[in-house]
């Protein structure tokens, strides 16, 4: 099997990564590239032009690393207010004839699946995912493999994940002018979930909360299925814009006392402690108090967290996290996310790392946790990889895309 | 209908809970059950042993699951699990209450357990919480002291204010050689009496003010702890009793803590025949420890059936500090207010501090324009 590379233009980084899956599930990576991303905002593309000179030189690096050239990769995105919404698909089983229920074949699983696949959605949305649920036999719910069941009707419940279309087409055709081949736009919660969730895992109820830098998406798995799914338009960039406003520093100076000092719960004991942020070209030198830092961190991620709690009780209500929380992406990195986490949720909460890794050191691995999490997704989908047509090799020469 | 029509036209008093947790709890809320009968009381514990033996008729048990109705044996985290479990029936609680009174043990299981969570939650729920807590014993070990100081520090968090009662600070050197019951349980009965003096000047109207209004300013500024003293006395002479008490008492260490307190709450409950003289007499002596910038409450009940007597209290701030929430603007938050506010939110005309993000399109999610700093939304007051 080839190798599988995949791309992730955040809001902070480039990241790509490439590697297969082995026969045991292991995953090998054979190279992993990272470049601060220019000219995307809160996970839109601002300006287009210089994106696209990141991520060809991204590209271009990593042919470097990989001593061949890419032409199709995974999209992992988080673009455009990503949502989930549960279709149910029904067939009636029941002949016109005898009147009398029948047996279930695969060829009805398949046309209910279709059917639970082709719902229609707004205009302005697009497809990310469908993701099979339970099916139901008549009144027998949770059914997971209905075949040579009996019944008059067959429903079955299909979670469909979408985000906004012109911000996912947006980004599809950053990666077509490159040009390479766009084989899929991946959800990146969904991505963070298969990277950091064993098998044992998915089955008890466990929320993969992605803590992106423009966006903060969130999965939960029960039951080996995802419930699920939603991103928040918030993210660590958010952080690092209130610090300044607060505090009037510059922006580098926000996101440097932010990683250094900076913590998700506010302490009242330390009333008295302070910071010191150096001087940094026009902005002086300044002495801030950690208890106002803390505050306004503190602010943030508490109504972040409370969104995500919002969506999944009114979501799946039923639903008891017994698996806890796991953070992943830079703001898991926060000093008292996870107490925070502990005290918004009311579970434990913890640092998602990705596992089954040959070939990444575990530290860099949490890095390139959601591009794991996707080359798993591209595994599970086992899609021949698509030669790269005549016109794009042409380009390709033309670009200069070393070939093999 | 009517009443949701014109909320501004009913009046509602200030509702007050005062809530006993665990045996300290219990016991505290028993005692005080033998003589007020206008106040909303309620009581948990873990224990369905002394739960059974408690005279408390509607005394509610916690963390059935959690430890099978046994005791939280002295373990915090056990107390924890067991409110986590049952935290639905504290919201409900908590959902018409404006103070919450708790009462408390630290040191145990059940109270330096639980404690945090509710009040937590009631802070969750916009309610000013005043803990009542008394400290172990020196006798107990150090091993409780530390748990009953860590449980403080928890507390901290989510309380408007803390009123310790340190056990071996109320028993004076010449009472020791007395028999131990009453002293031992001198704390609790201390902690009922505070709640039930508190909640009678609140109820009922004074006639001269001392309102809810003032007890939240003096909680909110007060920087999370406060000192408490009592006094009751009857007779001819009890107007200078009960100012010899307040000035000389154990808890206000001799008295000394009022000299210099930057905020004090005085209230007094006298019958009909109260005098001028009297509260001048009692009061006059305080006023000359304040500084003079100290802000200063006093509230005086007339009750019926305190005739020939006279009681007091004084609540006692160790620091003044701006609150680090800003509601300055908001309305007091009378609980039925509070049920009817589910209105619109509305989005602010003017553009405030978006920072970087000022040119790009703003980020509308739940009616709220997420790129302003959610401190100057929720208008939490940055401590500078």
């Amino acid at each position: 099997m080839s190798t599988t590379v995949v791309l992730e233009i955040g809001t902070s980084q480039i990241r790509l990564l490439a590697g297969e899956i082995r026969d045991d599930g292991a995953l090998d990576i054979a190279g992993t590239f990272k470049l601060k991303s220019k000219g995307i905002r809160k996970g839109e593309i601002q300006d287009r032009d210089s994106a696209i000179e990141t991520l060809r030189e991204a590209i271009k690096a990593m042919e470097g690393i990989l001593h061949k050239s890419i032409h199709a990769v995974y999209l992992v995105t988080s673009a455009g207010g990503v949502q989930s919404t549960v279709y149910t698909g029904c067939l009636n089983l029941v002949d016109a004839d005898e009147n009398l229920p029948q047996e279930i074949y695969e060829e009805d699983i398949e046309e209910v699946i279709e059917l639970a696949r082709k719902v229609p959605l707004p205009e302005n949305r697009v497809k990310l995912h469908t993701l099979q649920q339970y099916f139901q036999v008549d009144d027998t719910y949770g059914v997971t493999h209905p075949q040579n069941m009996t019944g008059s009707e067959l429903r079955l419940d299909m979670l469909t994940i979408h985000g906004k279309r012109s911000t996912v087409h947006n980004f599809q055709k950053l990666v077509d002018d490159v040009p390479i081949i766009c084989t899929d736009a991946v959800f990146s919660g969904l991505c963070s979930a298969l990277a950091v969730l064993p098998d044992e895992q998915k089955e008890v109820s466990t929320l993969v909360i992605d803590l992106g830098a423009g966006s903060t998406d969130f999965v939960i798995y029960s039951n080996g299925i995802v419930q699920t799914a939603g991103s928040i338009p918030v993210g660590g960039e958010h952080i690092t814009n209130d610090i300044s406003i607060g505090l009037t520093i510059s922006t580098q100076q926000a996101e440097a006392v932010k990683k250094r000092d900076g913590s998700a719960l506010t302490n009242r004991l330390e009333r008295e402690r302070t910071i010191s942020i150096p001087a940094q070209q026009a902005f002086s030198a300044r002495m801030i108090r950690a208890l106002t830092l803390n505050t306004i961190i503190s602010a943030r991620m508490e109504e972040t967290f409370s969104f995500v709690k919002e969506h999944i009780d009114h979501d799946c209500p039923n639903i008891s996290l017994s698996g806890g929380v796991l953070l992943t992406g830079g703001g898991a990195h926060l000093t008292g996310i996870r107490d925070l986490g502990e005290k918004i949720f009311n579970v434990p909460c913890s640092l998602g790392k990705p596992f089954d890794i040959h070939g990444l050191p575990a530290k860099e691995s949490l890095q390139f946790a959601t591009l794991i999490g996707c080359i798993r997704y591209a595994d599970s989908l086992k899609l021949p990889e698509e030669a790269p047509s005549r016109l794009k090799k042409i380009l390709q020469f033309i670009w200069g895309g070393t070939h093999e | 209908m009517s009443n949701q029509t014109h909320p501004e036209n009913r009046t509602s008093a200030p509702s007050i809970l005062t809530l006993g947790v665990g045996g300290c709890g219990l016991r505290a809320i028993e005692q005080l059950q033998k003589t007020a009968s206008n106040m909303k009381l309620e009581a948990i514990d873990t224990d369905t042993k002394a739960l059974s033996e408690s005279l408390l008729k509607d005394a509610v048990h916690i963390g059935k699951e959690v430890t099978n109705g046994f005791s939280a044996g002295g373990d915090p985290e056990v107390g924890r699990q067991a409110i986590e479990k049952d935290s639905t029936f504290v919201r409900n609680l908590l959902r018409p209450t404006d103070l919450l009174i708790l009462v408390a043990g630290l040191g145990g299981g059940t109270g330096s357990g639980a404690l945090p969570v509710i009040t937590r939650i009631a802070r969750e729920a916009n309610t000013l919480v005043l803990c009542l807590v008394s400290m172990p014993f020196k006798f107990e070990g150090k091993l409780v002291q530390q748990k009953a100081e860590k449980a403080l520090k928890r507390l901290r968090m989510h309380t408007d204010a803390i009123v310790r009662l340190p056990n071996h600070q109320l028993v004076t050197a010449t009472e020791k050689n007395q028999p131990a019951e009453e002293l031992l349980i001198r704390g609790q009965k201390l902690m009922g009496d505070a709640a039930q003096t508190l909640t009678t000047i609140l109820s009922q109207n004074g006639i001269y003010g001392l309102d809810f209004a003032s007890l939240r300013t003096m909680l909110q500024n007060c920087d999370g702890f406060c000192h408490f003293a009592s006094a009751k006395a009857e007779g001819k002479d009890r107007s200078n009793l009960v100012s010899y008490n307040l000035l000389h008492h154990p808890l206000l260490s001799d008295g000394n803590l009022i000299e210099g307190a930057p905020g004090l709450i005085a209230g007094l409950i006298g019958g009909p025949d109260l005098t001028l003289e009297e509260i001048e007499s009692i009061m006059r002596p305080i006023h000359q420890k304040l500084p003079e910038k100290t802000w200063a409450d006093v509230g005086i009940i007339i009750d019926p059936t305190m005739k020939n007597k006279l009681s007091a209290i004084l609540l006692v701030a160790e620091q003044w500090k701006e609150p680090l929430l800003d509601d300055s603007g908001k309305k007091l938050p009378f609980s039925k207010m509070r049920r009817l506010s589910a209105n619109q939110g509305e989005l602010p005309l003017e553009i405030v501090g978006k920072g970087r993000f000022s040119k790009s399109e703003p980020t509308i999610f739940h009616n709220q324009d997420l790129d302003v700093p959610t401190y100057v939304r929720k208008k939490v007051k940055l401590p500078r």
